[in-house]
């Protein structure tokens, strides 16, 4: 290693700072009004291309510190890796100390390479996408922020920082969603995805506080770990939850590791915090691609990898709970996929389903295969997006399947790609989503039968779908209306350059083309946990595991293209035998009517009895008081004579009174 | 000039105690008062007002012979007590003067107006 790569390895606390920076930069710069010397009109300081300059200059950067990163990391044999943690005061209030820093290890490696690599690449499409629109800049601006929250999150060596750019990239994903807020459906978008959040949120902090509440003495006098460590840092949590599992009762470990989880459910979509996800789509195209498909979303998994050793310790509450939170999920989000037009909605709920699998892999204890799957998801996800972007941008933001079809001709490299992002995802012909998928049903098969077989035809409902879109949207003849324009170049190039870790990182990581396995880097391994795998006991099953889903996934894509390229059966007769299973799927299982419900049955009926109660009882004492003071000042107005003489008087013998009755109060 | 030490010893040669003195000051403080309370003519009152501002000052020059004759804080109070009751004497006779030519008039009871 040079010098350069040194640099860039040991100024990991630059990555968030760039892209900091380049928000900063953008939103000041457009702010600020300047007369144009030329014109003489007002014009803004910095030039409107200045920003996704700034924007890809910063990812670019961090793109940087990312390959050097990598390097690091491959450089060593796994067994030797040491995670290098580096920590700054962040604020300190009497004893207890909060740090803020940069955690360097497999992990944080994984996720700052997928998040550098698919941002940079987004940003370049974006430059395409949004080329037309008023907010442009502003768009590159909350981009920045987006990064500079994410990789912060990333790079975090503790929860409480966590818990800090978690929020930080809620709030941007808040600003993304609502980007076009003019549109109602957006602003409410918005909305939605920060309150259902909230409710994630909410107990995530109250997990982190209980967390704290029975572990501070434990940190303070802990001397196992640098000096400098950090409060709750995530380098400590193996031997916390060593001490925790000794001295906590079961139940308490299971809240505490569920409570934390809430904030994953939220953010990663999980039922029934999920609804807020396909309402996001309202927001443009690349954010979808980016914060609601390859990154944000998947920033819930990584958190349960980071805090996975406080749930390892409660095999009995916490990990079937997200195992079947993760299940439900993965089955939910595939059926209501089925039914969906709009192209968007039904990638949506395909990332809902997806991130399923990844929470079930980590409930199972599949801690590899989970991570595994995020990685390789970033990037099909990612590039799906974009294509459904390029579609819906040359169908004149038509994004209703049919009012699609035939487009392949039109858009060749569009059609060819989101057929590799479509292969991908259904696990077929060892490209990425084979290996990672596989891997957690092989874990299923391992732990929990029923899992396993959930999950597989899950897997198969997947092919299902995704070929669907595909076909609807490609394939046959075209149905719309609107005139279709061609491939914008900048906008396929990413799709191009996506394409290529979409088919191979799978096989390349998977250990077999003599390049370490992506799994003897990341693992866990805790020498009491109970649901741990070894890499090598997945592969063993692998043949078996890996024929059957591919056998399932091909059932899926036979089926689906009987339905809609070949027309063989009428999807119309399956809906009528299917009536009660679709009117499921196409309402969305009804969340969206059951939280209406509780809102409008619970909140509103409760704020109506409390607005009857300030209506009736806390304005009505107030009145009271009013009206008495005004009742007892007309009774006394009668003594306000205007004679002087009067006043004198009663002044005079008032005083004379007061003394009197001092007098015989205390004299006498 | 005497200093307000030999002005006690003379007026104890002549037996006068601090109580003559406040005996005084309470029959003038009356007197204005009930001038106050009685009187139609503003003119009077304001004058009846200044009696009880005088019975007020002997009080101070008394009280303080009485507790600590080398001490004059109580003359000094009188003194400030006689610029204000000019002062405010001449901004009373303003406004009386003022009353007087709006309304031809100087009887307390014609300015009751001010009431509920």
């Amino acid at each position: 290693m040079n010098w350069f790569s040194d640099f860039f390895l040991n100024n990991l606390w630059l990555v968030p700072l760039y892209p900091l920076l380049a928000f900063l930069t953008i939103s000041i710069g457009r702010a600020i009004q300047i007369n144009d010397p030329q014109t003489g009109e007002k014009t803004a300081l910095l030039p409107q291309i200045s920003a996704p300059i700034l924007t890809m200059t910063a990812t670019g950067l961090g793109l940087l510190h990312a390959i050097s990163a990598i390097q690091w990391l491959f450089a060593q044999p796994h067994e030797a890796v040491q995670a290098v943690e580096r920590n700054w005061t962040w604020l300190s209030a009497g004893n207890l100390e909060l740090k803020i820093g940069t955690l360097l290890d497999a992990n944080s490696v994984l996720m700052l390479s997928v998040v550098t690599f698919v941002s940079l690449l987004i940003q370049y499409y974006t430059h395409g996408y949004m080329r037309h629109d008023k907010g442009y800049a502003k768009f590159f601006g909350y981009l920045a922020l987006f990064n500079f929250s994410m990789l912060g999150l990333v790079l975090a060596t503790n929860l409480p920082q966590m818990y800090m750019f978690w929020e930080l990239v809620g709030v941007s994903s808040y600003l993304l969603i609502g980007f076009w807020f003019h549109k109602p459906a957006a602003a409410a978008a918005s909305l939605k995805a920060f309150l259902v959040n909230r409710v994630g949120d909410f107990g995530f902090l109250i997990g982190i506080l209980f967390l704290l509440f029975f572990s501070l003495n434990w940190w303070q006098g802990y001397v196992g770990l640098h000096p400098e460590q950090a409060l709750l840092s995530f380098q400590g949590f193996e031997s916390l939850a060593g001490f925790m599992s000794q001295t906590l009762p079961p139940w308490l470990l299971g809240t505490i590791a569920i409570l934390i989880f809430a904030g994953p459910m939220a953010k990663s979509a999980q039922f029934p915090l999920h609804t807020w996800l396909p309402d996001a789509m309202e927001g443009p195209t690349p954010i979808s691609a980016l914060i609601h498909a390859a990154t944000m979303v998947a920033a819930g998994v990584y958190l349960i990898a980071r805090v996975f050793p406080i749930i390892s310790i409660s095999p009995d509450m916490a990990m079937p709970f997200i195992t079947w939170t993760g299940v439900i999920t993965a089955v939910v989000g595939a059926i209501i996929a089925v039914s969906q037009t709009d192209i968007k909605k039904a990638l949506a709920y395909s990332t809902m389903s997806q991130l399923g699998f990844m929470v079930a892999a980590m409930g199972l204890g599949a801690y590899t295969a989970g991570l595994f799957h995020l990685f390789t998801h970033a990037f099909f996800k990612a590039m799906l997006f974009l294509c459904s972007g390029s579609v819906i941008h040359a169908c004149e933001d038509e994004q209703d399947m049919r009012q699609m079809g035939g487009l392949f001709k039109k858009l060749p490299i569009t059609g060819l790609t989101y057929l590799i992002g479509t292969i991908a995802i259904s696990g077929l012909f060892w490209t990425s989503g084979f290996w990672s998928k596989d891997e957690i049903l092989a874990a299923a098969l391992h732990e929990n039968t029923a899992v396993y077989l959930i999950l597989t035809a899950t897997a198969g409902l997947t092919a299902f779908y995704m070929f669907r879109t595909f076909f609807m949207t490609f394939m046959g003849d075209y149905r719309g209306k609107a005139h279709v324009h061609h491939e914008d170049k900048v906008m396929t190039l990413p799709l191009q350059i996506l394409a290529i870790p979409s088919i191979f990182i799978g096989l390349v990581l998977s250990g077999f083309v003599g390049i370490p396995a992506f799994g003897d880097y990341i693992t866990y391994s805790l020498q009491n946990a109970p649901e741990h795998h070894p890499h090598s006991l997945l592969d063993a099953m692998f043949n078996q595991v890996g024929n059957i889903s591919q056998l399932v996934a091909l059932v899926g894509v036979g089926l689906s293209s009987a339905f809609y390229y070949f027309k063989v059966f009428k999807t119309d007769g399956v809906k009528k035998v299917l009536a009660p299973l679709y009117s499921l799927s196409q309402n969305k299982f009804y969340m969206d009517d059951i939280y209406d419900g509780i809102v409008e049955g619970g909140v509103l009926l409760q704020s109506q009895l409390n607005a009857g109660f300030d209506k009736y009882v806390i304005d009505g004492l107030v009145n009271l008081v009013g009206t008495v003071t005004l009742l007892l000042g007309k009774l006394v107005t009668r003594l306000n004579s205007g004679r002087l003489q009067t006043y004198v008087a009663t002044i005079g013998f008032g005083v004379v009174g007061v003394w009197l009755l001092y007098q015989w109060m205390f004299k006498g | 000039m005497m200093m307000s030490a030999e002005v006690a010893e003379v007026a104890a040669v002549a037996g006068l105690t601090v109580h003559h003195y406040l005996g005084v000051a309470t029959i003038l403080f009356g007197l204005g008062f009930a001038g106050v309370v009685s009187s139609r003519h503003l003119i009077r009152t304001l004058m009846c007002v200044e009696l009880m501002l005088n019975a007020v000052n002997l009080v101070f020059v008394a009280i303080n012979n009485h507790v600590n004759p080398s001490d004059l804080s109580g003359q000094v109070f009188a003194i400030f007590i006689l610029t204000i009751s000019a002062a405010e004497a001449a901004v009373g006779l303003a406004i009386v003067l003022a009353l007087f030519k709006n309304t031809a008039s100087v009887d307390v009871e014609d300015f009751s107006r001010l009431k509920w």
